[in-house]
């Protein structure tokens, strides 16, 4: 099971690295926007930074979940259904689409920091919140993309179908890291911390229960 | 059983049941504010105050008390009665305080409409003032305090008139679950068997449940223009119960951007458990954990003997059966329409 995770993962990666254009598309998204925005606003501080932060991070990771489960054509889903587990293909897929959204993050992190300075006090709840609502964003939007991957116009539809739950997951970031910077102090933090992680264990265990019917199809 | 139709005739009338009841029957007697704010140990208090549903000029023994924090109280030496609303007590307050500041609960009392209480009536304080009388704190029990007679509803501070939303907003969201919870039932149903009359079940089900979490919001939203003071205010309950019903929305976007019969079942089904697994933590879990002015949350009481008595019970239960009866009467409407449209689309 575990080198069947890591084949796949290794697998997507050998598949981004020959095509480079998502990865290549969705950081030439987060530069440039980031460029647009620093000619537009000069500077901008606290909440305007933390705002700019979520925004840019959400559209790429919402880009990078929806190329993840639509690249192939139905041929060789055909191919991989019979290869792999479906379980292990998506904790692969899954992983791979973390480990790429949390490099996203950091790249980000450096851009903003390049182009408007960095106003995080606290560096480790920054990283903490990014960390646990990366896993949320991430296992929502992968398990809707591959819910909606047979359908017609499924960019829409999961876009759609994801902007509701990953609505909580986004407030809690956003708190977060507002707390982080020190714009609002809140001595309950910890509290808000451990029920983004429940959550998105939560909709983690959900996806792998009702993953193995929708791969049957 | 579901094809008889005694269940509708006993949903109908346990609602007309509610509704009339649930509209008629009166608040117990209250008070609705007192003046002034603020008194001094030592010194007389002539207290102005405002009753609900009171009768004060036709009640021939009215007592009040002021109540410290230590269940002691101090007798009102005048009642001075203005109308069947309006009085005003006059108290001598005890030299002694117990704090530098307390607030004090104002409690009355007579035979017609039993006793009433006002918490945080007055805010007691030391005083360098000379002592003007001799008066000092007496146990509770000198307080005899008559019992409240009828069948009426309790009379809360802040709610007011509208505990009566208890019977609607509450028992519609109850509903709402009972009908979410049958098209989860019939979701995983599917996901067994790929029946698609279990698909079409879930469906109607899930969407007469969005039509009751709509209500359900829409009753709440005016509850808290009267006691919050805004329709919509950024409450963590409020918010959560708003993204829940948006999932299941999509949910409904998701069915009808799907044109093969058999993949928007699927789809649709592990959706609508997926949509289910995220409504139970955002509206159940995520509110008790943060701080929530919606009561049952962070910390507040709900539905608990401080909320609810047994005048309350006796129409918020039969209101929570007659809601859900009348939503799955409304199911099956759907479920028959949603057949008759497929076949239409077949044909």
């Amino acid at each position: 099971m575990l080198t069947e995770i890591l084949c796949v993962c290794a697998k997507e990666m050998k598949v981004d690295m020959r095509n480079l254009s998502t990865v290549g598309s969705v950081l030439l998204f987060l530069i440039g926007s980031t460029l647009i925005s620093q000619k537009c606003f000069v500077t901008i501080h606290g909440v305007g930074w933390v705002a700019l932060f979520w925004i840019l991070y959400l559209f790429s990771i919402i880009n990078m979940a929806l190329q993840a489960f639509q690249s192939g054509r139905s041929s060789s889903r055909l191919a991989q259904y019979t290869y792999h587990d479906g379980v292990a293909y998506a904790i692969g897929k899954w992983l791979y689409q973390f480990g790429l959204n949390m490099c996203l993050a950091l790249v980000l992190l450096g851009v903003m920091t390049v182009f408007f300075g960095n106003p995080i006090d606290d560096l480790g709840l920054f990283g903490l919140g990014v960390l646990l609502a990366t896993i949320g964003l991430c296992t929502i939007l992968s398990f809707v993309s591959f819910l909606t991957a047979s359908v017609e116009n499924s960019h829409m539809l999961s876009t759609v179908l994801a902007m509701p739950i990953t609505l909580p997951f986004l407030l809690l970031g956003v708190k977060v890291s507002v707390v982080s910077l020190g714009l609002i102090s809140d001595t309950s933090i910890g509290s808000d911390l451990v029920l983004m992680l429940a959550i998105a264990l939560f909709s983690v265990g959900i996806s792998l229960v009702l993953l193995p019917t929708l791969w049957k199809a | 059983m579901i094809r008889q139709y005694w269940w509708k005739i006993l949903g109908v009338l346990i609602l007309v049941y509610v509704i009339i009841v649930g509209m008629l029957v009166p608040l117990k007697s209250g008070i609705l504010s007192s003046f002034p704010l603020k008194t001094e140990a030592g010194q007389q208090l002539i207290l102005e105050v405002e009753g609900y549903n009171t009768h004060f000029s036709t009640a021939k023994h009215i007592t009040a008390f002021l109540k410290n924090g230590k269940q002691e109280v101090v007798g009102s030496s005048k009642v001075d009665v203005g109308s069947e609303t309006t009085a005003l007590l006059t108290f001598d307050m005890p030299a002694k305080s117990y704090q530098p500041r307390e607030s004090l609960t104002l409690i009355m009392n007579n035979e017609i409409d039993g006793s009433s209480i006002l918490p945080a009536a007055v805010v007691f304080q030391e005083s360098s003032k000379p002592i003007t009388n001799d008066s000092v704190w007496q146990t509770f029990e000198i307080a005899k305090l008559y019992p409240s007679t009828g069948f009426k509803f309790p009379f809360r501070n802040i709610l007011h008139e509208t505990v009566r939303n208890t019977f609607f907003h509450v028992a519609i969201w109850f509903a709402m679950l009972v009908m979410f919870i049958v098209g989860l039932i019939y979701s995983i149903k599917y996901l067994r068997n790929s029946s698609l009359h279990n698909d079409a079940v879930a469906v109607s089900f899930t969407r007469v449940g969005i039509l009751f979490g709509v209500v359900g919001l829409a009753t709440g939203s005016v509850w808290a223009k009267y006691t919050w003071g805004a329709f919509w205010t950024s409450d963590v309950k409020l918010n959560m119960s708003a993204i829940a019903i948006l999932i299941y929305l999509a949910y409904l976007i998701l069915r009808n951007s799907i044109g093969d019969v058999d993949t928007r079942a699927r789809v649709a089904s592990s959706y609508n458990i997926f949509a289910f697994c995220m409504l139970i933590p955002l509206i159940m879990i995520v509110p008790r954990m943060t701080d929530s002015l919606h009561p049952g949350n962070g910390g507040n009481p709900a539905l608990g003997d401080e909320d609810m008595d047994n005048t309350l019970r006796a129409v918020f239960y039969p209101a929570i059966i007659g809601l859900t009866l009348l939503g799955v009467w409304m199911s099956t409407l759907t479920y028959r329409i949603y057949i008759l449209k497929e076949r239409w689309i077949e044909e």
